[in-house]
């Protein structure tokens, strides 16, 4: 039994030892010497020229050429279909400003005693970092994709405009005439659909009057909040 | 008793095959190659397709080959103008459409009234005055560079080369303007009146030289200054070769020192220890890395941006310096032997700035850098180099085609994205 059990473990073994890329983390050669042949090592040495960095988004240094092969190609599927298809872009930092301009969220709502307005939390210093804006000192374009500081932060602004979205002065630039609140107090597909850019559905309307039913405090601007982060999670 | 033992002995033989193939599989399977769920032809389909033949039934289809399997999940996209629409407003405008725009859309009959109106929209959001300040966003970001604050006594605007990349866009200029253009490459942008106004680049306290459309932009070649000038050109392979070095691989690599050789010249035909044994910069070095595999290429191009200093103004000598002992500027032998020329590719001698601009506008792999920029653009999906967002060929060939006999008008190519079956589609 103990030479089954070895023998097993030996196939084990094997075919796990298969799973290995070969490749070394390690700088300096890795376990072997510098500059000892490790196709994989990055980093120079008193007796080369300079050092370069461990990108890896580059070739290794002393490997053959070989095409790059995203990690999506195995995560998502192939190159062929995911460059078809639309990923999740970040709203740019401008575009969350269009949004509060066009849509009447600059602050024009009744808020609780000191607390800030999405207008004011988007204009602070503070946000286009959080954002995922450009710093172009540092050679840095703005994000395309959105960090969790940049979806905590773009929740926090959307938040607090729900604010002016529900204050009966509510007047939206790019939608004139529109109410998002009709006089039966539910809401209207019309001022969904301006908040969302894009055609509401009867789903939207429902979920959304769903919030004020069981919330008839806080509901509207709950559902607000709600269908904003999630229509403008993507570009 | 040696015969009861013979039948378990036997019995533990096709056992041990059985869980041998049984834990090679799993280990295998732990690869994640095979049998990868999102893999085409892996063993489980992805969105859209048809689940796998089972084994049991006797006139099981065949599996769908790859391209069939492509063409399946795409296929089971739907058209949707109203998404589309806010995403090209966003993209386009960097706004949200209008309630009226959004109605216009919603109004449509069918689908092919609902397209006719959102590929109208999409017309009149190019022909706006936001699409140029968006095409300026989009080049600075597409370059990193970008005036921050107020321009500082000496120093040149950063956002030239953005604004003359948009001015080629919306003016649908041919895109090859970026790299030749001779004159107004410095212009600025008036967003009241949405006017591009040509103007020479700054030439500061510097001399004056040569103009090869933004090669030559004191912004760019601030923004991008560095030990040998190699920064400036890796400015230029990844942002219009969309690569990172090598920029060329040769056909027949051969093995080298601790590696192997991959570069498209000669591996004599750069400056190192093996033909000037004082060279500052061994390029060919073996022992870490073989240099020359990229530097083959980035010596026949960084000399030509030596002497543009630190704020990117031209001077009669040499601004940048060498990372040894006492930081000496570099001169062309530290980068060439004596008699080896400048070249864009292998095959493509150039001899000043100019010349490389022309190179560079006349490669291929350029137009088609272009066109794939503009695409991920569209289409939310990242920096093709940074992100490793790169396209199949295939994807964007009739694209890049049109692109190519539209006297590489870059504007008539975002258009057509966003019109494009695969934009539209969610």
């Amino acid at each position: 039994m103990n030479r089954i059990a070895l023998t097993l473990i030996g196939v084990a073994a094997i075919a796990l030892g298969a799973c290995t890329n070969g490749t070394s983390d390690q700088l300096n050669g890795g376990e072997g010497t510098v500059g000892a042949g490790d196709p994989n090592g990055t980093a120079g040495n008193e007796n080369t020229t300079y050092d370069h960095s461990n990108d890896p988004g580059g070739a290794a240094p002393g490997a053959e050429f070989q095409p790059a092969e995203p990690a999506q190609v195995r995560l998502v599927g192939s190159p062929e279909v995911t460059s078809r298809l639309h990923s999740c872009g970040k709203m740019s930092v401008a575009s969350i400003g269009s949004i509060l301009a066009t849509r009447g969220l600059t602050g024009g709502g009744a808020k609780p005693m000191g607390a800030q307005s999405g207008q004011q939390i988007y204009s602070a210093n503070s946000a286009a970092p959080a954002l995922g804006g450009a710093n172009y000192n540092g050679r840095v374009p703005e994000a395309p994709f959105a960090s969790t500081s940049a979806m905590a932060k773009m929740f926090d602004i959307f938040t607090m405009a729900s604010y002016d979205a529900v204050a009966a002065n509510w007047n939206a630039p790019a939608c004139p005439g529109t109410t998002i609140l009709g006089a039966d107090g539910k809401f209207t597909k019309d001022g969904l659909t301006c908040l969302m850019g894009k055609p509401a559905r009867d789903e939207h309307l429902a979920i959304a009057n769903d919030a004020i039913t069981k919330n008839s405090t806080d509901g509207a601007k709950i559902a607000i909040a709600a269908l904003l982060s999630a229509a403008h999670t993507c570009q | 008793m040696r015969g009861t033992l013979r039948t378990p002995r036997i019995l533990s033989a096709a056992t041990l095959t059985a869980f041998g193939l049984i834990v090679g599989s799993l280990a295998s399977t732990a690869c994640g190659s095979s049998g990868d769920p999102n893999t085409i032809g892996g063993g489980t389909t992805g969105p859209g397709t048809n689940p796998a033949p089972t084994a049991t039934g006797t006139a099981a289809a065949p599996p769908p080959t790859p391209a069939e399997q492509v063409k399946q999940i795409l296929d089971a996209r739907k058209a949707d103008y109203g998404e589309a629409l806010r995403t090209a407003s966003l993209k386009l405008r960097d706004t949200l459409p209008t309630l009226a725009e959004i109605k216009t859309i919603e109004a449509g009959a069918d689908d092919a009234a609902k397209k006719v109106a959102y590929e109208k929209l999409v017309d009149d959001m190019i022909a706006s005055p936001e699409f140029s300040k968006s095409m300026i966003k989009f080049w600075k970001d597409t370059f990193r560079t970008g005036q921050v604050g107020n321009l500082q006594m000496g120093a040149a605007s950063r956002d030239t080369a953005a604004t003359f990349a948009a001015q080629i866009v919306v003016e649908g200029q041919p895109y090859s303007n970026l790299f030749t253009a001779a004159t107004n490459t410095c212009p600025t942008y008036d967003p009241m009146a949405n006017t591009f106004t040509g103007a020479a680049c700054d030439t500061g306290g510097g001399t004056a030289g040569p103009t090869a459309g933004i090669l030559t932009d004191p912004g760019i070649l601030s923004q991008y200054f560095a030990n040998m000038a190699f920064r400036r050109v890796r400015f230029i392979q990844e942002t219009f070769a969309c690569q990172k070095f090598p920029a060329e691989i040769s056909a027949a690599p051969k093995p080298l020192g601790n590696g192997t050789f991959t570069g498209a010249f000669p591996y004599e035909s750069i400056t190192g220890k093996v033909n000037k044994p004082d060279a500052l910069i061994d390029f060919q070095d073996t022992s870490a890395v073989i240099c020359a595999n990229c530097h083959v290429n980035l010596n026949r191009i960084a000399p030509m941006f030596t002497n543009y200093d630190d704020t990117g103004f031209l001077q009669p000598t040499s601004q940048v310096q060498v990372p040894v002992p006492k930081n000496p500027f570099a001169q062309r032998i530290d980068y060439l032997p004596a008699g080896e020329g400048f070249a864009w590719r292998s095959g493509k001698p150039v001899t000043d700035i100019p010349s490389l601009g022309a190179a560079i506008a006349a490669d291929p792999e350029v137009a088609r850098c272009a066109v794939n920029r503009v695409w991920n653009y569209a289409l939310s999906r990242g920096d093709i180099v940074n992100d490793l967002a790169t396209i199949p060929n295939a994807v964007t060939d009739p694209l890049v085609k049109d692109f190519g006999t539209n006297k590489q008008n870059l504007k008539e190519t975002i258009r057509a994205i966003f019109k494009s079956e695969d934009f539209v589609k969610f």
